[in-house]
């Protein structure tokens, strides 16, 4: 069983994304360190960081909301669930952002009523989804450390049980792959 | 045109958050909520008038009272970038790692808790005795 060349560009597109997703997460989580304006436009882009996310998952979105209620496993409904969970929350921390935005919106001369209701929902539902992305990054921790030893330059081995470590990271992998296959 | 199809699509279900949550935040229990909200921000806006008062009276007569300053974390008024940030970046990656480690943990007691008989894979032939 031997990975396509367009699987594994796939995937590095993946972890590419997803790497680059998770680093403007943490700087956005630190307006202190990034100043109010980072802050806001670098949340503003998060949102199209997260469609293009979900562009890049679409099939699996598709086929697990097509068996959500019939053949699915009780593992891939778990997951849907709580990207679901992610999804609404990252809605609302951008929309709640906007709405309490004091440097990217007034920039282009839009100015809201500033409310308290929006800063307290802000700011619980960034808290949420720190769990919510911890519990998304631990779900897909196999994956991650698999692709990031490959990426590391850990030589293309055919999975073979008697290989080393990147032999074994590659099975790994593969088995994930038919992991998530199954799941759905 | 798939993904610009797709994108309308994940355009819309923010939507329809986004309007549940208006709705919601216009209902009048969260009204209700924000006035009570609103009257703590004003004392504490009235509170810290007052601290800049103190503080601007105490500089004018050359002493200054320190348990006049406001304390505390403020997130709003902190608008430039500071490296003492930093520490906020290192805290959200403990939790992240914290979560991600007891995940890990609670699969591997459950695997090591799940029954080895399923695994019908047949053992390796014993290894052949040199003839002597």
């Amino acid at each position: 069983m031997k990975q396509t060349p367009v699987q594994s560009n796939r995937n590095k597109t993946n972890l590419i994304v997803d790497s680059a997703i998770f680093l403007a997460f943490l700087i956005a989580m630190a307006p202190h360190f990034s100043g109010m304006a980072v802050h806001e436009w670098l949340g503003i882009t998060f949102g199209a960081a997260i469609v293009t996310h979900l562009l890049l998952h679409w099939q699996w979105i598709v086929e697990v909301t097509r068996r959500l209620f019939g053949k699915a496993q009780w593992s891939a409904r778990i997951n849907y669930i709580l990207n679901t969970l992610l999804f609404v929350d990252v809605t609302l921390i951008i929309f709640s952002g906007l709405m309490i935005s004091q440097v990217a919106l007034p920039t282009i001369g839009i100015q809201l009523a500033q409310s308290g209701i929006w800063r307290g929902l802000h700011t619980t539902a960034a808290n949420l989804f720190l769990v919510l992305v911890g519990l998304h990054i631990a779900l897909h921790w196999q994956w991650i450390v698999n692709m990031v030893k490959r990426s590391a330059g850990a030589p293309r081995r055919a999975p073979q049980l008697s290989a080393g470590a990147s032999g074994s990271a590659r099975l790994n992998e593969l088995q994930h792959d038919a992991q998530l296959r199954k799941e759905v | 045109m798939h993904i610009f199809r797709r994108t309308l699509t994940i355009l819309a279900a923010a939507l329809i958050v986004v309007g549940i949550t208006f709705s919601l935040a216009q209902s009048s229990y969260a009204q209700s909520l924000t006035p009570a909200r609103q009257a703590r921000s004003s004392a504490l806006q009235s509170q810290s008038a007052t601290d800049t008062i103190n503080t601007a009276t105490a500089n004018a007569s050359g002493t200054l009272d320190r348990t006049a300053q406001a304390g505390g974390f403020e997130r709003e008024g902190n608008r430039s970038p500071s490296l003492f940030g930093a520490v906020d970046i290192l805290k959200n990656l403990v939790i992240v790692g914290i979560i991600v480690a007891l995940v890990a943990l609670t699969k591997r007691v459950r695997c090591g808790r799940r029954p080895k008989g399923g695994n019908n894979r047949p053992k390796a032939p014993p290894a052949a005795t040199p003839a002597v």
